[in-house]
């Protein structure tokens, strides 16, 4: 019979087969995001002598944090910099351990499918909220702009251009994609170019961006006729019936095109930058750094052009996320 | 542990400190585990002893005791961590441990005997029992992570030590007494 090993090795030989292999790299991921944006502590709290260890060295910095504070406030508060109670976003955001993304279902940044919610603006909020160490809360809101002022979130993913919103409420933050509009003539059509189009009619959606560029001349050809109809099908249907030469797409994607091929596209107004926003009276300037720094990181490891070439088909994020 | 990346991170170079958290993230992360005994709760240790570690590094005195350092985050996490649970959902005890498929017998018996032995210890003696024995740390440095003074640590590591063999003594009186009732 063998001698039973000693019990300070089988605890030892115990633990090491219970512990993990490793840690998982989700979690490494959302430490580094975080700790990207979290600036570091000034070393001048390691000055304090060692003897003042535990309970009394933190004393000593609780009561040096708690003048500071003091003074500094007293200074804010005389100087009307800020106000008692104002907090700010990303403070909230990070006490709370939550944040409240709203987006607009509009088809195909955000959808409803069997599942729940789906979408490129969803995926962008959820790989923010993972990136920010906390949990995500969808919200889900028919117009963003009306819904602002009360409306239970902390940022929009609305697909929206910053020229779409009012700067006395909203703060348009850093730009997550660009959103093409397409020209689109007949498969048959002879005209190749926009300025071809001279005279002719141009359908174009209402309250789209792209009719602006429409109203301007349609790269400079002139002359032309705009009507609007409240959706891209109504367009794409007086263009197959002849009522019009052209359309100028609002929400068709890239994808889409393949489905409509009666028509074809000849180029188009510049892309429509799409931007993240935030509510101006929460204080958000910091959280939306913070977002900025985290486009940019998933736009440069790849996580954005992946994200978007699942629900786009094209990569149109990359070379645009967290500018603006 | 390398020394120059303990000093780079703690002047800000981020990658440097990302280097460093690879090198450190499995110990601390099977710490957490071990302590919490749960997979999303030392997931969430692991994740705030890193972000500490980055915001509190250029306060660091002694780079040479960057690991101690850092274990002492993670005990601190897991004990916040701990504390957040037991207020949010006393009535939550998941265990997830992994068990591999193949082993004997009689090994399988012994780690459910441990395992049950640590699960009555105290939170403060299941800590030292992973300082100690899955770290390998000895009692002054037991000492120092947790900021408990030697003669404390030491007591602690004997009376969880003594817990954990009276598990599997009792065990085997148990099965001699089957034995003899037997025959």
């Amino acid at each position: 019979m063998t001698e039973p090993r000693p019990i300070e090795q089988r605890i030892a030989r115990w633990l090491e087969a219970t512990a993990p292999d490793d840690v998982p790299d989700h979690v490494l991921e959302a430490a580094f995001a975080r700790s990207r944006v979290i600036p570091q502590e000034s070393p001048a709290i390691a000055w304090l002598p060692r003897g003042l260890a535990s309970r009394g060295r933190a004393a000593v910095l609780v009561a040096a944090a708690v003048l500071l504070v003091v003074a500094l406030l007293a200074v804010a508060i005389a100087g009307g910099i800020v106000r008692i109670g104002e907090r700010d976003l990303r403070g909230r955001v990070q006490d709370a351990g939550v944040i409240r993304i709203a987006v607009r279902t509009a088809p195909p940044q955000a959808v409803v499918a069997t599942a729940g919610l789906a979408g490129f603006d969803i995926d962008v909020a959820n790989e923010l909220g993972r990136r920010l160490g906390v949990r995500v809360d969808i919200v889900r809101v028919s117009d963003t702009a009306a819904s602002r002022a009360t409306g239970p979130f902390d940022l929009e993913a609305p697909s929206l251009s910053a020229s779409a919103l009012d700067p006395a409420t909203a703060v348009a933050g850093p730009a997550y994609y660009a959103w093409p509009h397409y020209l689109l003539v007949l498969a048959t059509s002879p005209v190749t170019r926009p300025a071809e189009l001279a005279g002719a009619t141009v359908c174009v959606v209402e309250g789209d961006p792209s009719a602006s560029w429409a109203g301007d001349g349609i790269a400079g050809a002139g002359g032309v006729k705009i009507v609007t109809r409240p959706t891209d099908d109504t367009c794409l249907a007086d263009l197959r019936s002849g009522a019009v030469a052209a359309a100028v797409t609002a929400s068709i994607g890239p994808n889409d095109l393949d489905v409509h091929r009666f028509a074809r596209s000849i180029g188009g107004p510049p892309a429509e930058v799409r931007v993240v926003v935030a509510r101006r009276s929460d204080h958000p300037e910091t959280l939306l750094d913070d977002v900025r720094t985290m486009l940019r990181a998933m736009a440069a490891d790849g996580t954005l052009g992946q994200l978007s070439r699942t629900r786009f088909g094209v990569d149109l994020a990359t070379s645009i996320a967290g500018g603006g | 542990m390398d020394r120059s990346l303990v000093e780079a991170a703690r002047r800000g170079d981020h990658e440097a400190f990302e280097a460093l958290a690879i090198g450190v993230s499995g110990r601390l992360y099977g710490v957490a585990r071990l302590i919490l005994r749960d997979t999303h709760l030392a997931e969430d240790a692991t994740q705030e002893a890193l972000v500490n570690a980055w915001r509190r590094l250029p306060t660091l005195r002694d780079v040479d005791r960057f690991d101690a350092w850092m274990y002492r985050l993670i005990v601190n996490a897991c004990r916040d961590v701990g504390r957040d649970r037991r207020r949010m959902s006393p009535e939550i005890h998941v265990i997830q441990m992994p068990q591999p498929a193949t082993v004997p017998n009689e090994e399988v018996e012994e780690r459910d005997l441990l395992e049950r032995g640590f699960r009555h210890l105290r939170d403060d003696h299941r800590i030292v029992v992973i300082l100690h024995y899955y770290l390998g740390l000895p009692a002054a440095e037991v000492a120092d992570v947790v900021g408990i003074p030697v003669g404390t640590a030491k007591s602690r590591i004997h009376y969880a030590t003594e817990a954990l063999r009276a598990a599997l003594d009792a065990d085997a009186r148990a099965s001699v007494r089957t034995g003899e009732g037997a025959s």
